[in-house]
């Protein structure tokens, strides 16, 4: 059983499908969102991050979740250093749990990711707030209930493709 | 099996957060106090720049379509439109031009500078920085075009913001509209000297420095001052839409809707002060 874990760990389709994920994540949130649209749109770089913390640590880790926050940054054109913070305490807080919550099925862990993904706006929220000074901008965290909405997609699909890649049909 | 993922190396989970917590606040820091992490912004910009030109792609094309269908009689309208504006635009030009060579002879007779034109070149908005925390829009010619940091922005209506980064194929605009981003202006009404700041998120600007007794009305054309050099003088820049006068407070609080079409029009213009070349490629000029 182990050997076949580790068969599925090194298998270059696998380290393909982690990389697509997350450029393909990188994408939606490269195209041109704007007014409601910018408000509501899920953080989908954090949601597949957040699969892949809670099933590949060791290979999607804390550095990963910083880098890629440091990538978003540039892609929203702000405060350089306010994703890869929020991303940091994010992945520190997934990895922590992970164990407990990998023993529920995509659908029943939704609940216990959802503190992760509203603390994670909260404190994009605050950074720039203490910042930039002004009123926060609370409808922002409105946004967490279509995170909410598209992680049960998300990470259906990936373990979806995680599982025709290690056990493919003949 | 390697042991490799049964025993985890390395620093612990609390040391990584620690790390990486401290690294990206030092980000932010630099980043929002003291400007300094411009090269690393510059880099990563050109390194994703393939990335958001596919992601635009789709919507180009969607866009594109949609122009595709558009009907004759919309067509027909829209060139109408465009033919009375350019009939007014015109004549109000040669009426402009003239009243300059007025103003320069008088500005002359009592020895002051002629007011000179300001070159500019013509940008088209790409997207809307994709940032809820921010007012800006990102435009599709950069310093290659001439753009410079510092430079203003405007639409045909009046001023839009202000080129706070430049890449080589696309600049950064700040909005008005942004939190806390100041602007010298006057009230076009009685020369009232004040400075602007921008809202932040409800899309408005005000006017925070103005005494509670000041003579300002609902209504009042905000415009550029140009005390500061980097806007010119006279752009439209707001106009006063509530005023909120209250004994206990020391100053008015006094709110604008910004008269550039912030996030609407599709091209803006440059200006391009004195002093700095466009590198030749300015498509004209503008008082």
């Amino acid at each position: 059983m182990i050997s076949q874990h580790d068969r599925v760990l090194r298998d270059p389709s696998h380290i393909r499908l982690i990389w697509s994920s997350l450029i393909g994540a990188y994408l939606l949130s490269l195209l041109p969102w704007s007014g409601w649209a910018l408000i509501l749109e899920p953080n989908w770089m954090l949601l597949v991050l957040v699969h892949w913390w809670l099933r590949e640590p060791w290979r999607v880790g804390q550095g990963a979740g910083f880098v890629a926050g440091v990538m978003m940054d540039i892609a929203q054109t702000g405060i350089l250093g306010v994703s890869a913070f929020s991303f940091s305490i994010a992945s520190w807080l997934t990895i922590k749990f992970r164990t407990r919550m990998l023993a529920f099925s995509p659908v029943s862990q939704a609940p216990q990711i959802l503190p992760i993904l509203v603390g994670a706006r909260l404190v994009m929220l605050v950074t720039v707030w203490m910042t930039q000074g002004g009123e926060p901008n609370w409808l922002l965290l409105i946004g967490s209930i279509s995170d909410l909405a598209a992680w049960i997609p998300i990470t259906l699909i990936l373990h979806q493709q995680d599982l025709r890649r290690s056990h493919p049909t003949p | 099996m390697s042991t490799r993922e049964f025993f985890q190396r390395g620093p612990s989970p609390l040391v990584r957060l620690a790390f990486f917590c401290a690294l990206s606040l030092t980000l932010v820091v630099l980043d929002a106090r003291y400007h300094a992490v411009g090269f690393l912004r510059a880099t990563l910009n050109i390194l994703i720049y393939p990335a958001e030109e596919a992601a635009r792609f789709p919507v180009y094309l969607l866009e594109q379509s949609a122009e595709f269908f558009t009907t004759q009689s919309q067509l027909r309208a829209s060139n109408e439109k465009l033919n009375r504006q350019l009939t007014v635009f015109s004549a109000r030009a040669s009426q402009s031009e003239s009243l300059q060579k007025e103003l320069n002879e008088l500005r002359s007779v009592i020895q002051l500078p002629a007011r000179t034109t300001l070159p500019s070149i013509v940008a088209e908005i790409q997207h809307g920085g994709r940032n809820p925390f921010t007012a800006k829009v990102i435009l599709d010619r950069g310093s290659q075009a001439g753009i410079q940091e510092g430079q203003p922005v405007m639409d045909v209506n009046g001023l839009v913001g202000q080129v706070t980064h430049v890449t080589p194929l696309s600049a950064e605009v700040t909005l008005v509209t942004e939190q806390n981003q100041q602007i010298p202006v006057r009230v076009l009404r009685n020369g009232l000297r004040t400075l602007s700041s921008g809202d932040g998120s409800s899309g408005t600007v005000s006017l925070p420095f103005l005494p509670e007794g000041a003579d300002i009305q609902v209504g009042d054309q905000i415009v550029t001052s140009g005390i500061d050099g980097t806007y010119p003088e006279g752009l439209p820049v707001a106009l006063v839409t509530h005023i909120d006068r209250s004994s206990s407070r020391v100053f008015a609080r006094v709110t604008c809707t910004p008269i550039g079409g912030v996030g609407n029009d599709h091209y803006v213009l440059i200006l391009i002060p004195p002093g700095q070349s466009a590198s030749g490629k300015s498509e004209g000029t503008h008082d």
